[in-house]
């Protein structure tokens, strides 16, 4: 026989027919287009039928496929014939999901073509069906990676870099435009006719070398979780100072993971300096609400000879709220 | 871990210990102000923004953001009367032209002492109502220079005297002109319209009132309205090179009215 074989190329199936003879039913093997495995089969019974389905596996159980396509037959030799279907767009699990009926009898050698236009897997439980073939956001997910990966290569190889930043315990060199495009006080600092423009150098006396490059880590796009959760105090000074509004919600996120009876007061002193309305509450609830107050007697005379005035107010009040008398 | 939260601790109590310090306000409060006084005296390139930066960002940090507030009024104010006395003794036509070159300067100082308050403006500013600190520079710029007594009628007067030379045919600066009008404009819709368009269009009335009255002893209908389209013309024109847009079809409802309404009656029965 041998005729059972499907070519493909791109998203088109070819089926070479050598000899249609006597028999009514033939199955090709199968043929490999985006994720599934298909089967195209031909009938004769008073019409020509030809059926397009996916290969019974877990593939097209699981992720059933959402087909756009087009079927053409035709005819090999000097008078060339086609038939060319509608565009069929559907959901194909079994063998009945696609039938098309040729109105003529084809004899002897003649071709089939699938042509996908699109292919999409059905959710099994509803919602939208997700495309196999890049798509915008693929190409837009692509573009993401190797621009991050141009990202840490400038600020790890130093490559073009054009300003050096001389913190209280070394130097980093760094991108005035990266600077600028994610902070609004470094765009300043370089618009202005003043030294930072001039020298390009900038001295942040406030910041250790490791801290600094955490935060150029993170603007640069490749923070490790560690590198963060190790600096993540004076990340959040830096992004309160030079507002870098997401580095600070990450840090007041993550300072409210781990408040404990040893750091709460230290926590509630950073949450009022810095504005975290969320981590101040937490912290406030964690000494009140949940009495841990008592763990730490020692300490809250300390603290209490530091602390802001409004600051205190603000537990005393959270003391009155919680302490109700009967 | 442990060491990271003691290293970190550390650094907090020696932040603290500098608050502690009863003289900090004031010391950065001084290499503020010496930084404002560098600005307006065309000195500041030898400025480090990030350090201004830095000590504004404390001071607010800290709640001394009254003090650096109300020593950014009391410094601006101080600068823009020294620069009120210079324009002041300004002769003949250097006068709007020294306004115009402090109404840039001031400018731009403005928005370098903005950007480096920057963080008051968004945090203090915000959370007292104040008013943010760009406005105020305008509004300081207005209260000391545009409305300073020796300026004010000197100004208007200025701008109106060009006009009608412009009027009668005279060669006026008109760049200069719209940028000391654009300045009126800036400093709000208001200020422009109280300031200059109300006057300038009183003036421009009693202007073509004696024009028109000229016209109407000396020729006949036809050639008075030839003579009366002219000035519609003109003065649309004068709107495109250095007013405000929206003065347009005030202007020409002001020429329209002295040139032909008020003389429809002598018109008709020439």
């Amino acid at each position: 026989m041998g005729d059972t074989k499907v070519e493909t190329i791109s998203r088109l199936a070819q089926w070479r027919i050598e000899n249609f003879g006597p028999c009514s039913f033939k199955k090709s093997d199968p043929f490999k287009v985006g994720i599934w495995n298909w089967h195209l089969s031909i009938e004769r019974n008073r019409y020509l039928s030809v059926r397009l389905f996916p290969e019974l596996s877990r593939v097209s159980k699981e992720q059933p496929p959402v087909a756009k396509f087009v079927l053409r037959v035709s005819n090999v030799g000097p008078n060339r014939r086609f038939y060319i279907s509608p565009v069929y767009e559907k959901l194909l699990r079994t063998t009945d999901d696609c039938v098309w009926h040729v109105d003529s009898s084809f004899h002897g050698r003649f071709t089939i073509d699938v042509e996908f236009l699109d292919l999409k897997i059905c959710p099994l439980n509803g919602g939208e069906a997700s495309p196999v073939w890049p798509t915008d956001s693929t190409m837009q997910s692509i573009s993401t990676q190797t621009t991050l990966k141009c990202l840490s290569r400038m600020l790890e190889e130093s490559i073009l870099t054009d300003v050096i930043i001389h913190t209280a315990d070394g130097t980093l060199s760094a991108h005035k435009a990266i600077l600028s495009a994610s902070s609004t006080v470094f765009k300043s600092m370089f618009h202005h006719d003043l030294k930072e423009k001039e020298s390009s150098t900038i001295h942040i006396d406030d910041m250790s070398r490791e801290s600094c490059m955490a935060l150029l880590s993170y603007l640069y796009g490749n923070i490790t979780q560690e590198e963060f959760w190790k600096h993540r105090l004076a990340l959040l000074g830096a992004a309160n100072k030079y507002d870098i509004t997401d580095l600070k919600a990450a840090c007041e996120e993550s300072l409210m993971e781990d408040i404990n009876s040893s750091n709460v007061l230290e926590r509630l002193q950073e949450a009022w300096l810095y504005q975290l309305e969320k981590l101040k509450k937490g912290c406030l609830m964690y000494l009140f609400d949940f009495g841990k107050i008592y763990d730490v007697r020692e300490e809250i005379s300390n603290f209490f000879r530091q602390a802001d005035r409004e600051l205190m107010l603000e537990m005393f009040q959270e003391v009155l709220s919680v302490w109700k008398p009967v | 871990m442990s060491n990271q939260k003691k290293r970190n601790f550390q650094i907090e109590a020696f932040k603290q210990r500098v608050v502690v310090d009863p003289k900090y306000a004031d010391k950065t409060w001084k290499i503020l102000e010496h930084a404002i006084h560098e600005i307006y005296n065309h000195n500041a390139s030898g400025l480090s923004f990030e350090e201004l930066y830095r000590n504004a960002y404390n001071m607010v940090l800290h709640k001394y953001g009254d003090k650096l507030y109300n020593g950014l009024v009391t410094t601006m104010t101080f600068h823009l009367k020294e620069i009120c006395k210079s324009i002041e003794e300004a002769h003949g036509g250097a006068f709007l032209e020294l306004i115009n070159r402090k109404w840039n300067h001031h400018n731009k100082a403005l928005q370098m002492i903005r950007d480096i308050v920057m963080y008051m403006d968004r945090t203090y500013v915000s959370s007292t109502k104040k008013t943010h600190v760009h406005e105020l520079g305008l509004h300081l710029w207005r209260d000391n220079v545009v409305y300073s007594s020796k300026i004010q009628t000197r100004l208007l007067n200025t701008l109106l005297d060009l006009v009608h030379k412009e009027r009668t045919g005279e060669v006026i600066d008109r760049l200069l002109m719209r940028n000391v009008i654009k300045m009126f404009m800036d400093l709000g819709e208001s200020v422009y319209q109280d300031d200059f368009e109300e006057p300038f269009l009183e003036a421009s009335a009693e202007f073509y009132k004696v024009e028109s009255q000229g016209f109407i002893e000396s020729c006949d209908c036809g050639d008075y309205l030839k003579k009366a389209e002219k000035p519609l013309v003109e003065e649309v024109e004068r709107v495109a090179h250095y007013l405000d847009a929206k003065s347009e079809a005030k202007i020409t409802s002001v020429v329209e009215k002295e040139m032909i309404a008020n003389h429809v009656q002598r018109l008709v029965h020439m």
